[in-house]
This record gives C-alpha cells, sequence and structure tokens, in this order.
C-alpha cells in the first residue's frame, strides 16, 4: 500500500495566493489530486481550475511541447539546431560569452530578464544579484514591465508606495467596489470570490469597463466606457465630488498636499465635457462618482484596463486620488487595490528585479544604499539606472552606436516571443541579439531564438517563498523530485557567475532568503519561521519579534510613505490613445485573458483537462452587428490585421461587446494578438498600450484550406518543440 | 421534490471549474495518468452566458420530469430521491434532450468506451479491444483542437444523433474503426446524475466551485429544517400562553 503524503503549497498561476492541498504518492513521485486547503488565508478552502486541475503538466504529457531535459546550445549560430551538452559545458560556454561581450562592449550591454512565476523570491534575489555584481549592470527587469509597471510608479508618487493597501479578505467587506479596468472572473478567481461575496453582503459596486464582464453583470452601476478615455472619466468623477461638497475635508487637511491646485485644475472636467468621448451619461457618472465618495469603505480595484494605456501611470495617480478626496485610505477595507495578476509578479518587484530598484524598494541611485549592498556583495556597484526591457528592441534596431546597443539578453521564465507587444519586431530583436540565453521549464517561443537553453526546475519541484498582491509572503514546498537533467534557477545563476569569476553559492533558499532580509528593511522581520506560524507575513514587517506579524493594511491613520508622510494630489491632463481607428484599420483591438489558461501557456497547455475548454486559434469576441456587416459566422475562421502584422482566429459574436471593438485572449501561438499590438510605451513607466490599437477583420473565403492551415501549423508547432508525432508512450 | 443542485447566477463567475469537476469524477483519478487523448471530455453541468446572464446549467430532477415523458425507450425513470437515466439502454435518439425545459441534456458524442462509460451498444469482444486502446499509445489527436468548441459556442442539443430508426434493437452495430478519434462509438445523453456511480458517490462541482455558487437541494434536510422551524415556533407560542396566564 502506497504512502501518499499531504503537502501544503502555493499555486503557481495568478496572484491571488491561494494555498494548496496536495496529496503526492511519493513512491511514484506522482501528484495524485490537489485541493483547496482551508489553512489559505486568501481563498479558504477554494481552488479555481488552474489550482485543482493545473498540476499535470509536470507528469510531462506533451501536449503542447515538451519539458527541456538538458541543457542545449546551438553551436553553428543562430541559424543551427540546438544540441544537448553537458551542464559543464553549458555553464563555461555562457560564462564565457558573457564575459566576451563584458569586455568588447561593457556590462550595461547585457540585459536580464527575472520570472514572476514558479521560480520564486529567492531565485529572483539571484537574478537580480548575478546582472549587478556579477554582470555589473542595473539593466534587470521582469514582466510588471509589461502589466503592473504603472501602478508601482503611479502610486509611488502620489502615496510613496505601489502596493495594494489592502488584504484580499478585506474585499469581502466593502461597502462600494469601484471595479475599473479589472475583470477578476477571469485574471483572480478567488478575488471574484470576494467580489461577490461583498455583493451578498449589500456591498454597491461600480464597474467600469467596456466589456460587459462578470462583474459588470452583477454591478450596481455599469459604466461601459470607450476604451482609451479613463481619465477622462476618473477626472470628471473627482470633478463631481469636489464641485458637489462630498470630500472629506478632515482627511484632505490632514493628511494631503496640493489639492488647492488639483481642484482648480480638475474644474475643467465636468461630467458633460466629457460624455461625448466617454460614451457615458453625465448623470451616470455623477451617480457612480457620488456613490464613491457615500462609504469610507471604498475599495478600488484595478487592472490591465487602467494599467496598460500610453497614460497608464497617470490614471493610476487619477485613482488614488479619488481615494484621498474622500478619506478611503489608512483603515479595515478600504484603499487601492491594482490587483498584480500573476503568482510572484510582487516578488519580483519586492525582490528588485527593476532596473531602478533593490530587493525592498531602495533606490539605486542612493548611495548610502548603494554603499550597504556593496558590503554585502563584496563588489562595488553601478550608480545608474538600467534599461526597462521594453526599450530592448529600440536599444538592438534602432541604437547607432553599437557601444550603446544590448548585445546579449538572459531571460529566466519569461517568454517575450509571445507575451510582449508588436511580435514580428520582438523577433527581429532577438534574432539581432549576439547571445541569448533562455533559462525555462518548457520548451517556448523565445526558445527558438536562444544561443543557450538551459532546463530550469519547474513549480512543484522546489521550494521557495512568493508573494501575493495582497503583500503576503508564503512559503512554496516541494512536491516531487525534479526531472533529471533540471536544476534549480538560483543554482544555475550560481554556477554560471562562479564560471565567470564572481563565486555565488547558498546551500538551500533560506540561506537566500535571510541574506536578502537582512539587506531589505521592509522584509526584515519575515522569516521562514514566522511565515509559517502566521499563514504567511505581509509586508511590511519590520522585526524579527514575533509579536510583529507583518501589516495587512497599509497606510495606518492616514500616513503615507511620501517623505512628508502626506498623499501628493496629482493632477493630469487627459491623453488621447497612440493609434486610433481609420478607414484602413476601423475596429479598435484589445487583449484579454482567458481563466482557464495563464500567460503563455507552456504549463496550462500541458495540462490535459484545463486545455480541453479552449484551444487554438482562440477566438476575436466582436459585436454580432459587426459580425453582420462582414458576412461572419460564429466559430468562422478569420484574418485580423493590424500595422504590425496579422493573426488567425476563430469568429465570436457576442452582445457583451461594442460595436466596433475586438478583443482576443494572449494565449495562443497560431491565433496570436500580439502579432498586432501596438508597442508604443507610456513615457513613466515604459509599459505597452496593449489595451488599444486599430485592426481590421477580414473573411477568409476557404475556410476548409484555413482549417487545414490551423491543423498544419499546430503540427508544426509541436515537432518545434521536440514533440514526436502521436506523443509519448506513457511508462 | 428531488435532490437537484442549485446555481446561484450572481455568485457564478462562469470559470466551468464545474464543468471540469463533473469530468474528472466520472472518470476517476486515473484520468491524470492515461493517455490525455484516451478519454471523453463531456461535462453533465454547462456554463452558459448570454447578454445578461452567466449560471451553470444541470439537471433539476423535476418531479414531474419532461425528458421521461418525452423517451421513447423507457430509459429515463423515477428513483427514491433523483431521476436515473440509464446510459447503458439510451439509443442517443435526442428527444429527452429537445424535451427538457432547461436545457439541462446534452447528447454527449462517445469516442472512447471505457469502463466508466457503459459501451453496451459494441458486441463483448470488441469492449476489450477499446479499452485496450485507452492504454496504448494514442493516435494522432488532433480532435481536441476543435473539440470542447461547443462550451464556448453552445453547449446543448448537439446535432447527429442517431435517430431511433438508424438503431434496431437487437441488432449488433456495424464495427466502428479503431478509435482513431475520427468517429464515434455511441451518442448517449448526458445529464446530472449527482455523481450517483463515482467513488466518493457525492456531487464534484459542488466543492469544487470557487465561489460556492452551487448546492444541493435535498428534500430531506428541508423539511428537517421546517420541522425544527415549527417546534421552535410552537415552543415559543406555548412560552406566551403560559405568560398570558
Amino acid at each position: 500500500m502506497t504512502a501518499y503524503k499531504k503537502v501544503n503549497t502555493i499555486c503557481p498561476y495568478c496572484g491571488t495566493g491561494c494555498v494548496i492541498e496536495c496529496t503526492v504518492d511519493t513512491e511514484h513521485n506522482r501528484i495524485i489530486e490537489a485541493k483547496g486547503s482551508p489553512d489559505g488565508v486568501n481563498n479558504e478552502g477554494r481552488l479555481c481550475l488552474k489550482g485543482l486541475y493545473g498540476w499535470d503538466y509536470l507528469n510531462d504529457p506533451q501536449i503542447l511541447t515538451r519539458r527541456i531535459q538538458q541543457p542545449m546550445i546551438r553551436k553553428g549560430g543562430k541559424t543551427s539546431p540546438l544540441q544537448e551538452v553537458s551542464w559543464d559545458e553549458a555553464i563555461r560556454y555562457t560564462a564565457d560569452r558573457l564575459n566576451a561581450i563584458i569586455k568588447e562592449f561593457g556590462p550595461d550591454s547585457i540585459m536580464g530578464a527575472g520570472s514572476a512565476r514558479g521560480p520564486g523570491n529567492e531565485a529572483g534575489y539571484i537574478t537580480q544579484k548575478f546582472m549587478r555584481a556579477c554582470v555589473g549592470t542595473n539593466n534587470v527587469d521582469h514582466c510588471a514591465r509589461i502589466c503592473h509597471g504603472a501602478s508601482v510608479t503611479g502610486l509611488l508618487g502620489v502615496i510613496g508606495e505601489g502596493a495594494m493597501s489592502l488584504s484580499v479578505p478585506e474585499i469581502e467587506d466593502a461597502e462600494v467596489i469601484f471595479n475599473i479596468g479589472y475583470n477578476a472572473a477571469v485574471s483572480h478567481p478567488l478575488v471574484a470570490r470576494r467580489i461577490v461575496r461583498a455583493k451578498k453582503k449589500g456591498c454597491k459596486i461600480i464597474c467600469v469597463d467596456p466589456r460587459k464582464t462578470e462583474t459588470a453583470r452583477i454591478a450596481d452601476i455599469f459604466l461601459a466606457i470607450k476604451g482609451g478615455t479613463n481619465m477622462l472619466l476618473l477626472n470628471a468623477m473627482a470633478n463631481v465630488i469636489i464641485s458637489e461638497g462630498l470630500t472629506d475635508t478632515d482627511f484632505i487637511r490632514q493628511h494631503t498636499k496640493d489639492f488647492q491646485v488639483y481642484a482648480d485644475e480638475i474644474a475643467a472636467y465636468t461630467p458633460e465635457s466629457v460624455a461625448a468621448e466617454t460614451h457615458l451619461q453625465p448623470a451616470d457618472i455623477r451617480k457612480a462618482a457620488r456613490l464613491f465618495a457615500s462609504s469610507k469603505h471604498t475599495v478600488t480595484l484595478w487592472g490591465m484596463g487602467i494599467t496598460q494605456f500610453s497614460q497608464g501611470v497617470e490614471c493610476v495617480a487619477a485613482c488614488a486620488n479619488l481615494s484621498l478626496l474622500t478619506g478611503n485610505f489608512g483603515h479595515y477595507a478600504t484603499g487601492v487595490g491594482p490587483v498584480r495578476g500573476q503568482n510572484n509578479v510582487q516578488g519580483t518587484c519586492d525582490m528588485g528585479l527593476l532596473p531602478n530598484t533593490y530587493p525592498g524598494y531602495q533606490e539605486v541611485t542612493d548611495a548610502r544604499v548603494r554603499n550597504k549592498f556593496e558590503k554585502a556583495w563584496h563588489v562595488s556597484l553601478s550608480p545608474n539606472p538600467g534599461l526597462p526591457l521594453t526599450q530592448v528592441p529600440e536599444k538592438v534596431l534602432r541604437e547607432p552606436d553599437p557601444k550603446k546597443r544590448i548585445h546579449a539578453y538572459y531571460i529566466v521564465g519569461e517568454d517575450p516571443a509571445q507575451s510582449d507587444p508588436n511580435l514580428p519586431e520582438i523577433r527581429e530583436t532577438l534574432s539581432k541579439i549576439d547571445f541569448v540565453v533562455v533559462q525555462d521549464i518548457f520548451r517556448n517561443k523565445t526558445c527558438e531564438y536562444a544561443d543557450v537553453v538551459l532546463p530550469a526546475t519547474a513549480w512543484g519541484e522546489h521550494e521557495g517563498v512568493y508573494t501575493s498582491c495582497d503583500r503576503r509572503f508564503q512559503r512554496v514546498h516541494k512536491l516531487l523530485e525534479p526531472q533529471r537533467g533540471c536544476k534549480k534557477d538560483w543554482e544555475i545563476q550560481c554556477l554560471v557567475a562562479a564560471a565567470m569569476g564572481y563565486p555565488m553559492h547558498y546551500d538551500n533558499t533560506e540561506q537566500i532568503w535571510n541574506e536578502m532580509i537582512a539587506l531589505a528593511p521592509k522584509f526584515a522581520g519575515a522569516t521562514y519561521e514566522k511565515m509559517e506560524m502566521n499563514k504567511g507575513i505581509q509586508w511590511p514587517c519590520y522585526s524579527t519579534d514575533p509579536a510583529d506579524k507583518g501589516t495587512p493594511y497599509l497606510h495606518k491613520g492616514g500616513t503615507f510613505a511620501t517623505a512628508d508622510g502626506k498623499g501628493h494630489f496629482q493632477f493630469f491632463p487627459y491623453t488621447p490613445v497612440q493609434e486610433k481607428e481609420d478607414p484602413q484599420y476601423p475596429l479598435s483591438f484589445c487583449t484579454v485573458r482567458e481563466v482557464g489558461h495563464y500567460s503563455v501557456r507552456t504549463m496550462t497547455g500541458n495540462c490535459r483537462l484545463l486545455r480541453t475548454l479552449a484551444d487554438e486559434p482562440g477566438y476575436i469576441a466582436m459585436n454580432p452587428a459587426d459580425c453582420e456587416s462582414l458576412h461572419l459566422k460564429r466559430g468562422e475562421l478569420v484574418r485580423v490585421i493590424s500595422r504590425r502584422g496579422s493573426t488567425i482566429t476563430r469568429c465570436l459574436p457576442t452582445e457583451r461587446v461594442s460595436s466596433g471593438a475586438t478583443y482576443m485572449t494572449y494565449q495562443w501561438w497560431i491565433g496570436a494578438c500580439n502579432e498586432l499590438t501596438n508597442d508604443k510605451l507610456d513615457p513613466k513607466s515604459h509599459t505597452p498600450e496593449y489595451k488599444y490599437c486599430a485592426c481590421r477583420v477580414e473573411k477568409i473565403e476557404n475556410q476548409h484550406s484555413a482549417e487545414q492551415f490551423i491543423q498544419d501549423q499546430y503540427k508544426n508547432i509541436r515537432t518545434r518543440m521536440g514533440i514526436r508525432e502521436g506523443g509519448r508512450t506513457h511508462e | 421534490m428531488n435532490k437537484f443542485i442549485k446555481a446561484d447566477p450572481i455568485l457564478c463567475i462562469g470559470c466551468r471549474t464545474c464543468m471540469i469537476a463533473c469530468v474528472v469524477n466520472h472518470t476517476g483519478k486515473r484520468i491524470f495518468e492515461i493517455d490525455p487523448n484516451s478519454y471523453d471530455f463531456n461535462p453533465r453541468i454547462h456554463i452558459v452566458k448570454n447578454k445578461n446572464v452567466t449560471k451553470p446549467v444541470q439537471c433539476h430532477h423535476c418531479p414531474k420530469p419532461k425528458c421521461l415523458e418525452a423517451c421513447p425507450f423507457d430509459v429515463i425513470s423515477l428513483g427514491k430521491d433523483s431521476v436515473i437515466l440509464d446510459e447503458d439502454r439510451c439509443t442517443g435518439c435526442g428527444f429527452c434532450a429537445k424535451a427538457c425545459p432547461f436545457g439541462a441534456i446534452t447528447m454527449a458524442e462517445i469516442y472512447h468506451p471505457n469502463k466508466r462509460v457503459r459501451a453496451a451498444a459494441i458486441p463483448a469482444p470488441d469492449i476489450a479491444a477499446a479499452i485496450a486502446i485507452e492504454t496504448t499509445p494514442a493516435a494522432p489527436q488532433e480532435k481536441g483542437f476543435f473539440h470542447n468548441l461547443s462550451s464556448l459556442f453552445g453547449g446543448g442539443g448537439k446535432k447527429g444523433h442517431k435517430k431511433a430508426s438508424d438503431v434496431p434493437e437487437g441488432t449488433a452495430r456495424p464495427q466502428p474503426p479503431v478509435p482513431s478519434g475520427k468517429f464515434s462509438v455511441r451518442t448517449i445523453a448526458y445529464k446530472c446524475d449527482l455523481c450517483a456511480h463515482t467513488d466518493t458517490g457525492q456531487p464534484a462541482c459542488i466543492p469544487a466551485c470557487p465561489t460556492e455558487a452551487l448546492s444541493l437541494v435535498d428534500p430531506a434536510v428541508i423539511a428537517a429544517q421546517r420541522a425544527k422551524l415549527q417546534a421552535e415556533k410552537k415552543a415559543r407560542e406555548g412560552q406566551s400562553a403560559q405568560v398570558k396566564l
């Protein structure tokens, strides 16, 4: 009789930080089942389909792509095939090439991208230490750049700190939820649970979204805003709150600065003046503003619908302004919730995988802080902020001076050839970079441009700490022995560093963690032990004293993290989107998510149940009237074209989408929507404007050959990912 | 009243976890070990979305079932506290699916008869051959591709079911080709069976739902609750009567 073990761990998919209770057959090294753990503070014993059924990729079923089994090098140059090599050879080759590039072009010619997913915080700390101490550059970044980077930057300016100010459980005790550009049902099902529970408890919901999402469906006020006009609405709401005397004057007086300047500028943004462009009724804007201001338990939640715009940072500030105006900060069940997408994207920010901050949000330009890290790491560090990863194409394709170009890209657990905007340009960029290292678990699209591929352990095969969206450090436990040939992410980068002449060695993740918290005051008290004893620790946790159990909500008593402790009102005028519709591209295009798959889909695409619910080539959601005028039927394959490129997908007419707007999810390789997206960046956060560009949809006359094309492409991809036709024989 | 699963549309977020839980519970835990293309994905609960509503749709185990009335083969019957559809004897005619006012019955295409799904229409030797297919390397699996677009594009009442006249009772069917995934062996009416013949015997969708939108309506539990409330009311009235005295 095989003994099954029960192990608690944290889900590897979204940022809710659900605790999973896994039943593991240690004898056969297999997971038997996953259930929600009642020890999970955020999920209370429940999970979504990804947590419940998203683990069987660990059995390497080779549905979509293969686990990388051995290190590989493209020995004959960029177009030659990848050949399996030993770890020693791969490490030596990587170290030599990086050293040569540093010698010829300097350390700033190397870019590093860390992973916000499986590897975890300790591996993230090592990634930035590798780039800073070993390579010698601050060119380290991660996918928050294309996601909530705008939230971090925007909130920094207003309240001095860019994280969710409340905890996930508090959401269900809100009296008003202001949900703007956020689709919890699809991105964070267990956060959506809090929203629907709040509704049952009598909470009033204001939902701002161009589409009728699940939250919009149950909203008390649904503002079906025209995409790209967020600032107009936010400023108009502030206008109503101020002009109708709904402000919390005491709070403003005691805890904020620059109100009068702000109020003067806002005066022009009456609801009537923004109605036409936002496609909203002034009366509805007023209703929403009054409802927002009616409670001290108004929780604002936002996602990519605010941040993935060229005015993302400023719209984040506009959201925070509303909470400042109404005293909605610093106590239970209130505040701002930029709900961080991925399981550890909050963590990768915490660990300083950012070009301008060290672990714990300490500026690289601050000499005193830099000195501290130089002492700890026994090396001198660059004082210059590094390159955001969205500017890599510019530094490869359009930089005239070779000494200022990027010549190497070390990518850990990220798939830019799938998830970055303007994929044709990304492919060109990756082909032109002299040396590309991909450290990952599954073969993916970016591997096709890699000179070296290094196999890392996946979630389930290693330990670590993830930070949930609400700042909760939680222990991730190992479930299975890793595949032969894989090494842990942090171990790999330590080996490369040693081979490059900067020895890094740790026996386990706890050593790495303890080194990190000693350098980051905000996290200093968050030891492994305290995490275990308290079901996670929410930072800040300054003291190792057991009595300091972390901080559920921020800005208690209205004290903000700015230098003067006050919230700063920041006014910004409206800037429209960078690319609008025109006769050649008459529809707007926006990227969205699919609940059953996660991001670039290398994990969920290899989970047999998850891939059944949704598969290639995805679909483009369009208003039925638009489908009719193009003579498109539901399920028919169509071509979608933008100024950057084109893709093929299926037509999905739905009344939940307004006329003139189209939406695609970004999971698919064949129906790849990032072929179309705009790489224009927010100037402050360098986040691309994924949520708005122009496209046209074309009918494909020969549906039969289009279907055959899809089948052929799929076969093609699986072959390129190393899967033999017929799939794998199960041992 | 029978037992049935109730869905709260306010709590439903359309994530379809319930649909997967249904398939996993009816197929068994081995579903994660067998070849990914060797089983059928036919949930008995479906998420339906229209302009204003998102909710799960599943059998209500009606006390006077329209499906029972419609079935020409007496395959549907009233159990102790549920409506039972005998999948072994179902011929796939589809009348019940058309009759159900909730659209809760789907005509499931069976490509992989295995020990969970009755393959009674296939003569005995072929059942063994069919089961053997499950554990050997699968044939090309492009089927997975287009297979469950139905869950996106509308769930109930699939076309393609055989009419009663195509399958005279008692006749062995023509041998289907070895299931390469391209031909279904049978079509069977699928509806919620309250997980009656599963390992757990308990509905799997209810504990799986992340927002707790699903619950079991159990007439016995309701009757007990009502009795308790009535007893409490009587006790209160008895007390106040005493006080008046």
